[in-house]
């Protein structure tokens, strides 16, 4: 009964040039996505080559000029020197980049609110280092036409168009009557209609998925597990909108009707509740203004500063390992030493600072990552940024990797410029470098997939109670 | 073999159907004539478990429709007033769909037969239903209760829109059909038809069924004076 049923459905779907053209045009939006996304992914890619490369450059330039200043065929104003540590360790910063992750065309998430290579420096607070990025205001606005879009707010219009009138067409065309006179059972005829549309547009949306994958040329053997991911996510997402779709058609209203209700349904799950929980999480949880903060910084720096000296010598009491082995000379470098020594006690000072400006901001990020449970179209963009590289959690790991980064490569200067040495050319090799690892960010995939499991299952069940009680009278009539 | 006992439907308080009882027999065309919200329908909805009686049984073969629904389903065969198929699908294909679901699939030639023995010209088989008259879709149904070996046929005005070519032809399967001792309930306004192919009459006013005789007990006109008799 099962296969029949299907067999005529599928010959009636195919015979339906409305169906195929809608199929058509949606794959077509699938690959204009993913390319859309994979030329954003090229550009954030070129960037960091484009930083990658001026450093390879400086660095170059900066060995040579080096080489002619030890042999004396060049001579430099002190603070252009080469040789000197403070000026290779602001001068030439390394690039710490986040390189995008190989499924980053997938969903642009955070990734056009950020810039992916920030240059630490060792003066200046990597705590203040800017990690916004300067974009067009219009694009934000509208967000970017990536996969993601499609799967989450374009796919339920196309689900819903498959499915609206399920019921309500066989009522309004006439042949429910000759059906319900034949011994079937309402739900599972009517389940095995969905299940059949459900199986196209799975197949159609993993089709493009892999079509995408293809033209974007990222191998799919490497990304296997990530591709299987999605195409459960994107399943559990299918499903749960058609069996809206079978409860809705179950109240026996018009085919007009039902479409209202489920758009209804569309713009509360996909539009509405978003934007009320963004909007929830900014009043409850008001992150404090990053400005004062940076302000409050500035205060505590340039009062510490003031008494540099003073602390200096204390932090020799703390540091004796950091006194001058050679004594006999002036250390060249003392403004810095000053600086490094109050740095301590400014990142003492400014601490309860940026502690409360760090706990506000991710009370708001907790509560917007827990709510994420109430709609089925946030658990899936949570998911597919997860899986892109592109999620908050992954630039706030961007953030503190960086910042550890700039501790190292402080660390790598500030021994060497208590001590007064000078900077080699073999030193450039032993310069720290920053590597992104995408490994430090937890996945909450896990929870999405069961998030959204839970949602289909729900609907499901609904839809199978709802049918069990409906009334027969609203069908006949 | 259809039995109503005492068959009762109320819709909120407002009595459609009061107590009416009947028996079709096996070959019995049992016609219910009687006029628009007699109660007709009603009765055919409660064969068909459309709707739930408020009192009284429904049986057919023995079998309370309520309660076994779906057997009692397959043993039936519906042609409502006007037959609604797919219009995407081919004759054939409606037939072998509707088939499949009461759980008899017949191979194509059995099909295309009981489409030929219904009276469907043989070129139309393979054409789309859109393409298709209200006395072809019509003869799908006849061809699907063939198709089916159905023991009782439920009819709602099967021939109302019919032009009476297409009607007299309607008349003859259902001879066919009585021949194969089908189990036939009717319900119609021709009265014409209802003496010529019934072997029962019913006739019902507002929910009771005030009279109940057999065709060979009178003649067309005695019929017709009955039938505005019991209207005025």
């Amino acid at each position: 009964m099962f296969l029949h049923q299907i067999k005529y459905e599928w010959l009636q779907l195919s015979r339906d040039k409305w169906v195929s053209t809608l199929l058509i045009i949606f794959i077509a939006l699938c690959l204009f996505a993913a390319n859309n996304g994979s030329k954003k992914v090229a550009l954030r890619q070129a960037e960091v080559e484009a930083s990658l490369a001026v450093m390879r450059a400086a660095d170059s330039d900066f060995k040579a000029n080096i080489d002619s200043v030890e042999r004396g065929l060049k001579t430099v104003e002190p603070w252009l020197n080469p040789r000197r540590l403070n000026f290779i360790g602001n001068r030439a910063p390394r690039v710490a980049a986040m390189q995008p992750a190989p499924l980053a065309f997938l969903s642009t998430g955070q990734s056009d609110l950020f810039t992916h290579t920030i240059k630490p420096t060792l003066y200046g607070e990597s705590y203040v280092l800017s990690f916004g990025e300067l974009s067009n205001p219009v694009q934000l606005m509208f967000g970017s036409f990536d996969l993601a879009f499609v799967l989450i707010y374009l796919l339920p219009l196309l689900v819903l168009a498959f499915s609206y009138n399920l019921l309500s067409s066989e009522k309004e065309q006439g042949s429910l009557r000759l059906t319900l006179a034949q011994p079937v059972s309402l739900f599972a005829w009517l389940f095995n209609k969905m299940i059949l549309r459900f199986f196209i547009m799975t197949t159609i949306v993993t089709t493009s998925l892999i079509l995408a994958l293809v033209i974007a040329g990222i191998p799919i053997v490497e990304v296997f597990s990530s591709v299987l991911l999605i195409v459960a996510l994107v399943t559990l997402y299918i499903f749960f909108w058609f069996t809206v779709s079978l409860i809705v058609n179950a109240f026996g209203r018009s085919s007009g009707t039902n479409a209202i209700t489920i758009i209804s349904f569309w713009v509360i799950l996909v539009l509405l509740l978003p934007a009320a929980i963004s909007q929830l999480a900014n009043s409850l949880y008001p992150v404090p203004s990053r400005i004062n903060m940076i302000h409050e910084m500035r205060i505590a720096k340039s009062d510490a500063e003031k008494v540099a000296d003073t602390i200096l010598s204390s932090y020799y009491r703390d540091h004796p390992e950091l006194a001058q082995r050679d004594t006999t000379i002036q250390n060249q470098y003392q403004f810095y030493l000053g600086y490094f020594a109050s740095q301590d006690v400014v990142k003492k000072s400014v601490a309860p600072v940026l502690e409360e400006y760090q706990t506000k901001l991710s009370a708001q990020q907790q509560f917007v990552e827990s709510f994420r449970f109430i709609s089925p179209s946030l658990l899936l963009q949570n998911a597919l940024n997860d899986v892109a590289g592109t999620s908050s959690r992954h630039y706030d790991s961007y953030r503190s990797q960086v910042v550890a980064f700039a501790e190292e490569w402080r660390a790598y200067f500030l021994p060497r410029m208590f001590n007064n040495e000078w900077m080699t050319k073999t030193d450039f090799e032993r310069l720290p470098t920053f590597t992104f690892h995408y490994g430090q960010v937890d996945s909450t995939s896990s929870a999405d997939i069961v998030g959204l499991l839970v949602f289909a299952v729900l609907t499901f069940v609904i839809s199978s109670l709802v049918y069990r009680n409906i009334s027969r009278k609203v069908l006949i009539t | 073999m259809l039995e109503a006992k005492n068959l009762s439907k109320s819709y909120n308080g407002q009595v459609a159907l009061n107590a009416v009882s009947f028996t079709v027999n096996k070959g019995d065309v049992f016609c219910l004539l009687g006029a628009n919200g007699a109660g007709k329908t009603t009765t055919i909805n409660l064969f068909l478990n459309f709707v739930e009686p408020s009192g009284g049984e429904a049986l057919i073969n023995g079998l309370s429709v309520s309660k076994h629904s779906l057997a009692t389903k397959k043993l039936l065969s519906y042609i409502p007033e006007s037959l609604m198929l797919y219009p995407n699908l081919t004759g054939l294909e409606n037939l072998a769909y509707f088939a499949g679901l009461s759980g008899s699939k017949q191979n194509k030639e059995v099909l295309q037969s009981a489409l030929s023995d219904a009276g469907l010209q043989v070129d139309a088989h393979a054409k789309r239903v859109s393409t298709y008259s209200k006395g072809m879709r019509q003869k799908v149904g006849v061809a699907l209760a063939l198709a089916k070996n159905a023991e009782v046929l439920l009819l709602d005005e099967p021939t109302s829109g019919l032009d009476p070519k297409a009607s007299n032809e309607f008349s003859e399967l259902l001879n066919k059909l009585k021949s194969r001792g089908v189990a036939t309930l009717m319900a119609t306004h021709d009265l014409f038809r209802a003496k010529e192919t019934g072997t029962h009459i019913g006739i019902m006013k507002q929910g009771t069924l005030v009279e109940q005789l057999t065709t060979d007990q009178i003649n067309h006109t005695d019929l017709e004076k009955l039938y505005l008799q019991h209207m005025n």
